[in-house]
């Protein structure tokens, strides 16, 4: 472990390297090995990752523990009369780092794993793994970072790769819009982070989280404990805002309200891509962010209040549309938003563990779903659409078994699923600070459960339907009508494996298949990381892990320094040791979520596999309501007329004022054309007289003026 | 029978100045190119006149050796001058000046 | 060529802190200026008569002037060379500048030259051809160097005929910039400033697009009329002060020329300089000018051209808008907060409105055009922070701009000579088969938008702070110039996307025009893919060689900044500081602030003491600074 402390560089540089060899050779001698330095790159980074999480979890700990290491200097600008800036490129690692990179790089590397099984005889494949090398080293970069322009770094890093990986299939329109349009949504969460970053630079005069270490105070979040002696009295007014501009980029980031419209549009990009970054890792970066700076939210609980709320809105809006999407994929990422929104509720309502834990197993379960949809498309030949595939459990027996252990996860099916467990810690954190918090996320969680269910029963079981002369066997083609000249013009250049699956009909390769059994048996058993009792591993071991974190140390130091508007004994559970008031509520709550997920299964068991036309008839029944989740509320439409449209209107206005703008410079240059024009006219006649006699009157103008 | 005053310095000055005026009124006052051409050599000897009439008034022969340099140049002028008004006939069959006014650009 | 290094040395030898590193930039000067007549000279002989009547050979390739073509990249090669000595030399590693020159008010020149002496006309105003660098001057200096060779090699591909009369300009064009970088003399400041025009003129109307005529003309006597004023103010203050030595000129704007009589002198210099620049009031030269201009062309024009504006904003005015009396307080406070805060408010609105008018844009240059006026807001905004980050921010955000906007262009010309047209409307999917293309297009345009770990992060994300570390802009500022980066974002990614993304459309009449198309067979009408490559291939070796420079310093500057942040410091901390007057010489010498880093040590060369008890970075680099007290004088 020591040795990944001293050279915690590896991490990022390794991924970085492969990019860099894919890049530069993937085209003309790797080709169809392109696959192999990213192996190799994202392989050793995950296991310098796992080692360090190992090597952390291993060691006793007292108090805080965090490890800084500064590579080099990367900037540093100003002086007495500005304040001066100092930004190192450094990496701080504590137990939170240590997760989240484990996170990153281990489901990272399955899926590079998968993904060289997925993308055979893609054209571009080097392109794919090279962005993917490349995303693995921002990724890492964002979580390690020892300061807030390193995490603006990995942020706009990962930004890129989501951008370039979702354009992927660049002949796609639709593809192409979307990329553009995650990208630009999230520029505007990132402008709201990068003006929190210069806020707190401008408040307290750093950008490191902890600075040269732990026990001083010379980095911001020891700073704001005690914010009003740190900072500037002219500047107070605006540390409070800090935090709201800051949380503006983990909304963008994470997909959360209002600014989560880019995230179902990204599942244009190849499958594996939804699954690492639209899923598993990229879209947590929010919620890393507001763990990592608990202090700064902490001391300001208004904004852990817009947090939760904004978490809790985002969580039923995007089960409520997934409920309508009959793409498979689509469904999935509204679970995504959705799951995300419970996330964050976790880290408003100060139970940040829950928050990681279930980033965690979601992780694990969300990139197993994906994954089996890839798995599905590849074998219908890009049909995702649950009103025309069903019943494929012959087809795709492994798959099926994988893909139901997601779900059960995905539903919080109670004890034997990872997500039961995180889920029911989120619940539990929001029913001790609000019971219409808890209300509305149980409500939510059932809503998940049917979903969820909805589309595995629709899929794997019933009657059989299998598109399987679907024609183009394109990893992604999603059926829209684009789409389908785009595949009639590309028809005639039949990929490697459409060939391949023509002649063997194996649906399953093993490439795509052993990362999906590993990530089902983290589905199922990751959850025992953070049991609420002792079996076999020690109660709430994550917590207690990540309660050596400083950033969670510094934010429950606050609470009970500061106390808040909730009752802060209460809050600080989630911090650190639970309480027995805690520990009652808890049975309680999680009795009730098990049922709550029994009964959102047995209802989509009712409506989608039992009688199926009694689904559609109810559907039809709530038309009105049924069309505003299939639309997504129309929020797209919205912000077209709302926020695009009048900005076009400026915009086009300006263009034409450019015109007029211009017009008036060229009138100024008119003058002297036009009093050219006028002595040429008047006293250019052409008469040579006339000239002779301006010359003489002139002359004797001249010589009245110098003799008399 | 009053005495003819001695011809001085003023009445050479009067001759000079009477040419260069009536040649320069001939300039403004005639389109013909012919005759304007022969009025501003009028003016020229107007001044050559005035010249010589200084020169020896000052006793040294500056004024003199200007004006042997200005008849040199003038009958250089002259042919040029003659053989562009030939040109210029050729071209619209006659020697107004009006006839060239689009000249002007 | 060594008797030309004799003669410099004759002609610096007598001279007050003449050094090797004052040889070299004299050097710069001469080869730059001899190597466009040389060039022009003897590479423009006519092309043999049967080469020119060869007509199956591809144009451009022949080897009539293929002396010319050498000699021009010979020449600019060696100007790359020598700026580059110069800045390994005042960088440390090498001591090259031997002592540093003072000028009379001691300020630090580290490199001088002195042309000819001072002299003047039946007493003052004194004129002096004196030449130096200071950290400032030296990286536009290098900058100039760079971007005028990667012009050239360009320019290869770009321009088919007049090779050698085109490089001959482009010399002289880089011979006039590094005049003004580098001249010590504010009438000379002005000569060489006009003197970019001359060259700059004959480019346009020479190699430029359908309507180069006007544009030219535009561009001629638009920046021409506005620099009249400036002339004015130029003329104004030297006679009052006597001299048009630059520090003593701008001490004399900032102590003796007061009240209505100085806002006029600025009002004229700014004239002169925002129109370069431009800021937004005063731009409508560009778009003609930049889309009419050959590609090369306009990435000098962008890259090097507008920066003499940001340039004599930061020598000639920032330090009027210095309150002269605030030397010893923290913070400067205004001298004259009209005039500051109006071209701030005219920076901001440029930097939004620009943005959104180039998001309306269907031809990507003019589109690119646009984005350079949002883009220089951002830099006249930080450094009317007036102080040290404000303008360590400018610099470098000049010298990045230069690189990336450079980039973009010629990036976007091979695209235009590729499709034969500039409408984004017609061009899509290119980035698919061509991925050299479309790794430099995302590059430059990543650079452009400000991505972390390209130049152009550092600083846009420090011009953008610096304006809430000034009183006189704060927050509301920030967060508006923050807003033109997501702007900024938008419109770029509009163009990459229809450019590289989508259904791969191109029109039909591409590929006839460049000269690149290998073979045009009757197969070409069909939409295959192989064909499509033909008509539109994907960089040749030789353009991806001339990029190549830009996309490491891209990359370089991302990750390193610190190599002109840290080196300019000095010289910056001390612009951002009124200007002692003449005679009191260490009124600003005494060090500013408690939280300075840089301790106050009467020596020329000190390693810094860091004063907060925070330990330097293991690994990272210690930076060097040189004392304020240089200035304190000899």
């Amino acid at each position: 472990m020591s040795f990944v402390l001293e050279h915690s560089y590896l991490i990022p540089l390794l991924p970085l390297l492969a990019a860099v060899v894919v890049g530069l050779f993937g085209k003309t001698f790797l080709r169809g090995w392109s696959h192999l330095p990213i192996w190799a790159g994202v392989g050793a980074a995950a296991g310098l990752s796992i080692t360090l999480l190992l090597g952390l979890v291993s060691e006793k700990h007292e108090g805080a523990v965090g490890f800084s290491t500064v590579w080099f200097e990367w900037f540093r600008a100003g002086a007495g009369d500005s304040g001066e800036i100092v930004v190192g490129a450094g990496s701080w690692i504590d137990p939170l780092t240590s997760i989240m990179l484990a996170v990153v790089c281990g489901i990272g590397f399955l899926i590079t794993i998968f993904a060289a099984g997925y993308m055979k005889g893609e054209r571009g494949y080097w392109r794919f793994f090279a962005y993917l090398g490349l995303f693995i080293f921002a990724m890492s970069c964002l979580v390690m970072g020892d300061n807030l322009v390193m995490l603006y770094l990995g942020w706009e890093g990962v930004g890129l790769c989501s951008y370039l990986l979702i354009g992927y299939d660049q002949h796609r329109l639709a593809a192409s819009n979307a990329a553009r349009k995650a990208f630009i949504v999230n520029r505007i969460g990132d402008f709201g982070f990068a003006v929190g970053i210069m806020l707190t630079w401008y408040c307290f005069g750093t950008v490191s989280y902890f600075g040269s270490g732990l026990g001083g105070s010379d980095g911001f979040l020891e700073m704001v404990m005690h914010w009003q002696t740190h900072v500037p009295a002219d500047r107070q007014f605006l540390v409070e805002w800090i935090p709201f501009a800051l949380m503006l980029g983990a909304f963008g980031k994470s997909a959360q309200f209002p600014l989560h419209v880019w995230l179902p549009d990204a599942m244009e990009g190849p499958t594996p891509v939804s699954a690492l970054i639209h899923a598993a890792t990229m879209v947590t970066a929010g919620v890393y962010m507001i763990a990592r700076l608990g202090g700064m939210f902490v001391a300001f609980p208004d904004s852990l209040l817009v947090v939760a709320i904004v978490g809790a809105v985002t969580a039923v809006l995007g089960a409520t549309i997934a409920l309508r999407q009959f793409d498979l994929k689509r469904v999935f990422a509204y679970s995504t938003v959705s799951q995300l929104g419970f996330m964050f509720v976790a880290v408003g309502v100060l139970a940040p563990v829950a928050g990681v834990f279930h980033l965690v197993t979601h992780a694990f379960f969300k990139a197993l779903l994906f994954l089996s949809s890839g798995v599905v498309m590849h074998a219908t030949g890009g049909q995702l659409d649950l009103r025309k595939i069903s019943g494929l459990k012959k087809h795709l027996p492994i798959t099926r078994v994988v893909c139901l252990v997601g779900c059960l996860a995905l539903a919080g099916f109670p004890v034997i699923t990872a997500g039961f467990w995180s889920k029911d810690e989120i619940l539990v954190g929001a029913a001790q600070v609000s019971v219409l918090l808890y209300v509305t996320l149980s409500i939510t969680a059932f809503l998940t459960a049917y979903y969820t269910f909805r589309l595995y029963f629709r899929v794997f079981e019933g009657p059989e339907m299998f598109p399987q002369s679907a024609g183009h066997h394109g990893a992604d083609s999603h059926g829209h009508v684009e789409h389908d000249q785009e595949h009639a013009k590309h028809q005639d250049k039949p990929s490697k494996h459409e060939e391949a699956h023509a002649h063997h009909h194996n649906h399953e390769p093993l490439l795509l298949i052993a990362p999906l059994v590993i990530l089902a048996i983290g589905a199922l058993v990751v959850g025992v990381v953070n049991l609420p009792f002792s079996a076999g591993v020690k109660a709430h071991s994550l917590g207690h892990f990540l309660g050596h974190s400083p950033s969670f140390i510094l934010a429950h130091d606050i609470l009970e320094v500061r106390g808040t508007s909730i009752d802060a004994t209460q809050l600080a559970t989630q911090y650190g040791q639970p309480t027995e008031k805690y520990a009652k509520v808890h049975w309680v709550a999680m009795g009730l979520s098990a049922v709550i997920s029994v009964l959102g299964i047995g209802l989509a068991f009712v409506l989608h596999l039992k009688d199926r036309a009694k689904g559609d008839a109810l559907a039809k029944q709530f038309a009105g309501v049924a069309n505003l989740f299939e639309r997504k509320y129309f929020i797209d439409e919205l912000y077209n007329r709302l926020l695009v449209g009048p900005l076009r209107a400026i915009a086009y206005l300006l263009d034409a004022l450019e015109y007029v703008w211009d017009g008036l410079a060229s009138l100024i240059a008119m003058v002297p054309q036009a009093a050219g024009g006028a002595i040429r006219l008047t006293m250019q006649r052409g008469y040579l007289q006339g000239y002779a006699l301006t010359a003489i009157v002139g002359l004797a103008v001249l010589l009245w003026w110098v003799l008399v | 029978m009053p005495t003819l005053p001695e011809i001085g310095l003023q009445h050479y000055l009067f001759v000079g100045a009477a040419m260069f005026s009536l040649g320069l009124i001939g300039f403004l006052t005639r389109r013909n190119l012919i005759l304007m051409f022969l009025c501003t050599e009028m003016m020229l000897q107007g001044v050559a006149i005035t010249m010589c009439a200084f020169g020896a008034y000052h006793g040294n022969m500056a004024g003199q050796a200007f004006t042997i340099f200005i008849l040199t140049i003038a009958a250089a002028e002259a042919s040029l001058a003659l053989g562009l008004i030939v040109l210029l006939f050729k071209e619209r069959h006659n020697v107004d000046s009006h006839a060239w006014k689009q000249l002007r650009g | 060529m060594m008797s030309l290094l004799g003669q410099i040395e004759v002609n610096t030898g007598d001279l007050h802190g003449a050094s090797n590193g004052g040889v070299l930039l004299g050097m710069l000067l001469l080869v730059s200026l001899l190597g466009a007549a040389v060039v022009a000279l003897l590479g423009g002989r006519t092309v043999p008569a049967e080469t020119k009547s060869d007509a199956t050979k591809p144009e451009g390739v022949g080897g009539g002037d293929l002396l010319g073509r050498s000699l021009a990249i010979a020449v600019s090669l060696a100007t790359v060379v020598i700026s580059a000595l110069i800045a390994i030399g005042m960088s440390g590693p090498i001591d090259l500048t031997g002592v540093p020159a003072h000028d009379q008010l001691g300020e630090t020149f580290r490199v001088m030259f002195d042309a000819g002496g001072a002299f003047s006309l039946d007493g003052p105003p004194k004129f002096s051809m004196v030449f130096g660098l200071d950290s400032v001057g030296l990286w536009l200096v290098v900058l100039t160097t760079v971007l005028t060779l990667v012009a050239l090699v360009g320019g290869l591909s770009f321009v088919r005929d007049r090779y050698a009369a085109f490089a001959g300009w482009i010399l002289l064009l880089q011979a006039a910039v590094i005049g003004a970088f580098s001249a010590r003399d504010v009438l000379l400041f002005y000569f060489f400033f006009e003197l970019t025009l001359v060259p700059a003129f004959f480019l346009i109307g020479g190699w430029g697009g359908l309507e180069r005529r006007r544009a030219a003309m535009k561009f001629f006597i638009y920046t021409f009329a506005g620099s009249v004023f400036m002339l004015a103010s130029i003329l104004y203050v030297g006679v009052d002060c006597g001299t048009f030595e630059m520090s003593a000129w701008t001490a004399h704007l900032q102590h003796n020329i007061t009240g209505v009589e100085s806002r006029w002198v600025i009002a004229g210099l700014l004239a002169g300089l925002l129109v370069k620049v431009p800021l937004i009031p005063l731009h409508s030269w560009l778009p003609l000018t930049y889309t009419q201009a050959p590609a090369p062309v306009t990435a000098l024009l962008s890259g090097v051209l507008a920066k003499l504006g940001t340039y004599g904003l930061l020598r000639l005015v920032v330090p009027a808008l210095v309150e002269p009396t605030s030397g010893m307080q923290v913070a400067s406070t205004l001298a004259h907060p009209t005039i500051t805060i109006a071209v701030a408010v005219m920076a901001v609105v440029g930097i939004l409105a620009a943005a959104l008018i180039a998001w309306m844009q269907s031809d990507f240059k003019t589109l690119v055009a646009y984005s350079s006026i949002s883009h220089l807001g951002f830099c006249v905004l930080a450094l009317l922070a007036l102080n040290t980050l404000g303008l360590q921010a400018a610099l470098l955000y000049m010298i990045n701009h230069g690189i990336s906007t450079a980039g973009l262009f010629l990036i976007l010309g091979m695209i235009e000579r590729r499709v034969g047209t500039r409408e984004m409307g017609l061009v899509s999917g290119l980035g698919r088969e061509r991925p050299w293309l479309a790794f430099f297009l995302v590059l430059f345009v990543m650079s452009s938008i400000g991505l972390p770990l390209t130049n152009g992060f550092v600083s846009e994300f420090l011009s953008v702070m610096s304006a809430i570390t000034a009183d006189h802009l704060g927050w509301g500022m920030m967060i508006l110039a923050a807003a033109g980066i997501l702007l900024g974002a938008i419109y770029m990614l509009y163009m990459t996307a229809g450019l590289l993304f989508g259904p791969e459309r191109i029109p039909a009449t591409a590929g006839q025009d460049s000269g690149l198309a290998s073979d045009q067979g009757a197969e070409s009408a069909s939409n295959d893919r192989a064909s499509s490559l033909r008509r539109v291939p994907d960089l040749r070796f030789g353009e991806i060689l001339g990029l190549a420079p830009l996309a490491v310093l891209v990359i370089v500057l991302g990750v390193r900044p610190g190599v002109i942040l840290d080196h300019s410091k000095p010289e910056l901390q001390l612009a951002s500081q009124p200007i002692a007057t003449i005679g009191s010489s260490s009124a600003a010498s005494a060090d500013v602030s408690a939280g300075d880093s840089v301790d106050v040590v009467p020596v020329d060369v000190v390693p810094v003491v860091s004063t907060d008890d925070r330990p330097v970075p293991a690994g990272g680099s210690l930076v060097r600074l040189e004392s304020s007290a240089g200035r304190v004088g000899p």
